[in-house]
């Protein structure tokens, strides 16, 4: 697979030019991982920030009372740890290969120099996050309100 | 001479925006007022704009039927809308509501599109605004809702940014340097 060209038919890559195509495919790694193989870990920093090329990625947290949940899978095309490398804070959940993956990786060095939003790039890749995070937030209010309907499934 | 419709807002928003160069902004945006209790985005139902809190309010919730779990509340500053605008569904991820009479800016998704491929340093920096403001949300809900002594759902978490904490400027080479590092 050409990944330069995977790139750019992700919806967050819309305005990125064939040059800043470029520099993003360069910067990432591709690789494949087995079964079981644990990328982030809940409430430990992120190290880099993974685009999911093939196969599923399960996520799932421990709640509260230490109950673990299993909350979302990941498909192809989909990013995780944006979130901690954009604050600096802890990853909120597990994310586990669920069978073979294949995986790109951006190094934490290489999100930062991108995530500078004073140059063209910058600009654009920070338009990649917010489409990421945003695609969060949709899965977060979905995962709402499928708890409203396990909680009152009469309607 | 024609009225600024913005006037009393320039200060707050040169101070989110981080610049005086508003206008490639608002000649795309347009003002709105809404009165306490009136619905500005249905769960699931159609959207096409975006909107920041100049003045007021607002409250959010995810709603399944006649069931509702309040996230929270948007104060002056923040943004809300944006979530369909990435993930281009064009229908709203949850129910706002305004909680008192407020004044809003309206950004159409088409104007924000125009914005990034016309006034790139701008809309910049309201991305980079509407990252901050996805991930106080993003943090403000991942725990599990409670109930409140009437028997309500609700968030414990703030989904907004007070206006003096967002980020006012570019962080530059110190940012990067600090968050490579992982000093705070």
């Amino acid at each position: 697979m050409l990944l330069k060209r995977y790139l750019s038919t992700l919806p967050g890559f819309a305005f990125m030019t064939d040059e800043d195509l470029d520099h993003i495919a360069s910067a990432m790694k591709v690789e494949d991982y087995p079964e079981g193989h644990v990328f982030l870990y809940q409430d430990k920093p992120a190290r880099a920030f993974y685009l999911l090329l093939e196969g599923v990625v399960k996520v799932g947290y421990y709640g509260r009372s230490q109950q673990y949940y299993n909350v979302r899978k990941l498909k192809p095309g989909e990013f995780f740890g944006g979130l901690s490398l954009v604050d600096s804070k802890p990853v909120m959940a597990n994310y586990a290969a669920e069978g073979d993956v294949k995986v790109a990786s951006l190094p934490l060095s290489a999100f930062l120099l991108l995530y500078q939003p004073n140059s063209a790039i910058g600009c654009h890749f920070q338009h990649v996050i917010a489409t990421h995070l945003a695609s969060d937030l949709k899965a977060r209010h979905l995962a709402l309100r499928d708890l409203l309907g396990k909680m009152y499934p009469a309607g | 001479m024609s009225e600024d419709i913005w006037g009393e807002y320039r200060e707050l928003l040169a101070d989110l925006l981080g610049t005086d160069d508003l206008e490639p902004l608002l000649d795309r945006a347009q003002p709105l007022a809404i009165g306490a209790g009136q619905v500005l985005l249905k769960d699931s139902e159609p959207t096409d704009s975006m909107y920041l809190v100049l003045s007021g309010r607002l409250e959010v919730h995810v709603e399944l039927g006649a069931h509702a779990i309040r996230l929270g509340e948007i104060e002056a500053g923040n943004w809300v809308g944006e979530v369909a605008y990435y993930t281009r569904c064009d229908t709203a991820c949850s129910t706002v509501t305004a909680v008192q009479t407020s004044t809003l800016l309206r950004l159409p998704f088409a104007a924000y599109t125009d914005l990034v491929k016309g006034q790139a340093e701008v809309a910049c920096r309201l991305t980079h605004l509407l990252i901050a403001m996805q991930v106080q949300r993003l943090r403000a809900t991942v725990n599990d809702p409670v109930l409140d002594p009437e028997g309500r759902l609700l968030m414990l978490g703030d989904l907004s940014i007070p206006i003096d904490q967002q980020p006012l400027h570019h962080g530059g080479v110190l940012d990067f340097i600090r968050k490579l590092t992982g000093i705070r």
